[in-house]
């Protein structure tokens, strides 16, 4: 394990400026250690305006990337990274909508590589997905993808191979409308926000694998449980602990992977180098932001600046004004912002886990800073995430504290469906928390930021109605728990920002622009439930993972209810390939697109498709390691189901 | 090790002259319906041909060895020795854990 000193701190915040063009002009002043050995001015990042979209007049697109595995400068440190055209990000990909684009994609690794163009509607064999959509690019060897651009919007590229993604091999995509979308932008500019490690990722997983907790240094100690014995007493906080380690869990496991390894980085820019846009007073500024980091959700906010979100995953939604939003791995937002004054604006994304940031500024001129919000504190589970119906539980048997994170409660009056907990009593398997009357509305108010993590009115009020119960099925070995009580959690702010005194974006608050066009019923349900065991470190779809499982079958031309539930106690970034999905979030006959969903934990989300693009499509969660370790599988749209060959 | 100088044989053949595997794209961009089941054996998960890599190595195994003291010391002529010791290997359920101390 590598602890980092004050003075190795200092080293590679030199380094960062250097790499960053903060000590622009004294570059031989700087230490060997400093210098990228780059011709001066040129930029491993996307510097301001390499991330500023160039617009121009609609034509179709020849582009070449070329995929190089090269020493950088990156997060103030240096490293072996994959760049893509010398850069990581790599740099924009700018199409038109209506025309057509020729990407080359050559590959001068040492080992085999691909590209998926993440949201693009395409023929599935150019998707990019090894082992499901083509054979993989070999070194040495260039893979042409050509396809007539059929959107518009924000959208990025990345690998589909193995841990490449998570060492630099993504860049962002913008598509321009046929025609005036009428969102009216004086300038724009792409945030890609990444997370780096400087440790092998491959060691990484092997850590989560044998220690899942091992980059989480909040978990509760023994210092917490003295504190919690001596305000709640020894029985109800052994039982409190008791219920969570059955559960495998803990109420402070909200990232895998923190920022005790990862710096997280905004268009490739450690946030001490404090990546700058510019604009001028009174312009309409669109900021296209990407979550193209591997493993890590950010709540971004601009201090002193609403935003005014316009698209959601590249596609156009009616506008909504917010103050922060969180973003999930893998998703886009554009937002709008509209800055009057001759001062600079910190772009603040948090880690959703408060353990780093990615830091931009906007401002009006080059060196202009603002101050930087300090992280909030963490924020921890709930008994809701652990998909408990707590709605007329008997509250006989509980006790609340006023303590944050205390609830205690007696657990052989709940029913959690859990495997190891089959001997706390619960009547019968998804028996809810039937006869347990009593409101929990009407119980006290815990205070502080953490006041509604184990369940206060304030919480109740909070948290969507439970839409559905678990079934019989607990799927399997591979899975150690169920949301008995699913909730619809589409109108539920994002972990950690429940309590923030500001306006949140909230999925439910994301309608069309346009009106939905396939209004048939669906002529297939398929219900997936997101499944593992965060002990160790396992994690599949339906207790099944991506080995032993078979494609999803989505026949042609039909309209599908695709229905997630997610059992375990973690945010996933759920993303299908190849087709958009309807969000079934309250909005009418103006369901928002999505590609990637941020299905909550203990709720249930539905979403309506139309299967009209051929192909083998890749379906997964976008957190890579739960990826790698199984939380994947094919979706395939087809006329037939190809069993006869298997 | 034959199997898998086929499968790269067979990209790079596909890479260069585009013929071994043809992408069949229909005019309006998506795909023809009659290349999303590839001829011959496919492989039961992915439904693409048997021979290709898969997509994830949610087959690997996981190993882990930790030798965290391992210490000599030698006090009037007596050889001593003190030892911690951690070993894993894991692929998914199976899983092996050797713990020796001494």
């Amino acid at each position: 394990m590598t602890r980092h000193t004050h003075d190795s701190d200092r080293r590679r915040l030199l380094r960062a400026m250097g790499a960053t063009g903060v000590l622009a002009g004294f570059n031989a002043l700087l230490p060997a250690y400093a210098r990228n050995g780059l011709a001066a001015g040129a930029a491993r990042y996307l510097d301001t305006a390499a991330a500023q979209v160039p617009g121009g007049a609609a034509r179709d697109v020849v582009m070449d990337v070329h995929v190089r595995r090269e020493m950088i400068d990156i997060a103030g440190g240096r490293a072996s990274a994959i760049t893509l055209n010398h850069t990581t990000p790599g740099p924009i990909v700018e199409l038109w909508e209506g025309r057509n684009a020729h990407l080359r994609v050559h590959n001068h690794l040492d080992e085999s590589t691909s590209i998926h163009w993440h949201g693009i509607l395409l023929p599935f064999q150019f998707d990019g997905v090894p082992g499901v959509t083509f054979p993989g690019i070999d070194p040495g060897a260039t893979f042409d993808v050509e396809f007539p651009v059929r959107q518009a919007g924000t959208y990025w590229y990345h690998s589909h191979t193995g841990i490449q993604e998570q060492i630099g091999q993504t860049g962002p995509i913008v598509i321009h409308p046929a025609g005036d979308d009428g969102i009216n932008a004086d300038r724009e500019y792409v945030l890609m926000l990444n997370d780096w490690t400087f440790e092998d990722p491959h060691r990484v997983i092997a850590k989560l694998k044998a220690v899942s907790d091992y980059y989480n240094f909040s978990e509760r100690t023994l210092g917490d449980l003295a504190e919690d014995f001596r305000k709640s007493g020894v029985a109800a906080t052994l039982k409190d602990r008791l219920a969570w380690g059955d559960m495998r869990m803990s109420p402070r496991d909200i990232a895998d992977v923190t920022g005790y390894t990862y710096s997280y980085l905004m268009n490739g820019v450690h946030p001490e180098a404090n990546w700058t846009g510019l604009f001028t007073p009174g312009e309409r500024v669109r900021l296209r932001v990407i979550n193209a980091s591997a493993m890590t959700y950010f709540n971004v906010r601009i201090p002193g600046l609403a935003m005014t979100v316009v698209a959601a995953d590249g596609k156009e939604v009616q506008p909504v004004e917010t103050d922060e939003f969180q973003i999930g791995v893998a998703e886009t937002y554009d937002v709008i912002v509209e800055p009057k004054a001759e001062q600079a604006y910190t772009i603040m994304a948090e880690s959703m886990d408060r353990s780093g940031y990615a830091r931009g500024t906007l401002a009006p001129r080059m060196g202009m800073v603002a101050p930087v919000p300090a992280l909030r504190e963490q924020p921890q589970r709930t008994m809701i995430d652990m998909g408990m119906d707590m709605s007329d539980m008997d509250m006989g048997d509980m006790t609340m504290s006023h303590e944050p994170g205390q609830m205690k409660m007696g657990h052989d009056k709940m029913s959690m469906d859990h495997g190891s907990m089959q001997e706390m009593g619960t009547p019968k398997k998804d028996s809810g928390m039937a006869g347990m009357g009593h409101d929990m509305k009407k119980m006290a108010h815990g205070t502080g930021p953490n006041a509604g993590t184990m369940g206060t009115g304030a919480m109740m009020e909070k948290h969507g109605p439970v839409i559905a119960k678990h079934g019989p099925d607990m799927h399997g070995a591979g899975n150690i728990n169920v949301a008995n009580a699913q909730r619809d959690r589409l109108a539920e702010r994002g972990t950690g920002l429940e309590d923030v005194n500001h306006r949140v974006l909230t999925y439910n608050q994301l309608r069309n622009v346009t009106a939905m066009q396939d209004r048939r019923e669906p002529s297939k349900t398929v219900e997936v439930h997101l499944t593992g065991n965060m002990d160790r470190y396992m994690w599949s779809f339906d207790g099944v993972k991506y080995g032993n499982s078979t494609p999803i079958e989505f026949p042609y031309g039909e309209r599908i209810r695709l229905v997630l539930v997610n059992d375990t106690m973690m945010e996933h970034p759920i993303h299908l390939h190849g087709m958009f999905m309807e969000l079934e979030n309250g909005q009418g006959d103006h369901l928002p697109f999505k590609h990637t969903l941020n299905v909550l934990p203990g709720s249930r989300a539905s979403l309506l498709i139309t299967a009209d693009e051929p192909g083998r499509w890749a379906f997964h969660c976008h957190l890579l390691y739960h990826m790698e370790m199984g939380m994947f599988r094919v979706v395939r749209v087809s006329d037939q189901s190809g069993d006869e060959n298997v | 090790m034959f199997k898998q100088a086929i499968t790269t044989a067979v990209g790079a053949a596909t890479l260069l002259f585009g013929a071994a595997l043809p992408i069949h794209a229909a005019p309006e961009g998506k795909a023809e319906l009659d290349s999303i089941v590839p001829d011959g054996p496919i492989d039961p998960a992915s439904g693409a041909p048997l021979d290709w890599n898969k997509p994830v190595p949610d087959q690997q195994i996981h190993k882990m060895l930790l030798i965290d003291r391992l210490e000599y010391g030698a006090t009037d002529g007596t050889d001593n020795y003190l030892w911690d010791t951690q070993g894993l290997v894991r692929r998914r359920l199976e899983q092996a854990l050797a713990q020796k101390r001494g």
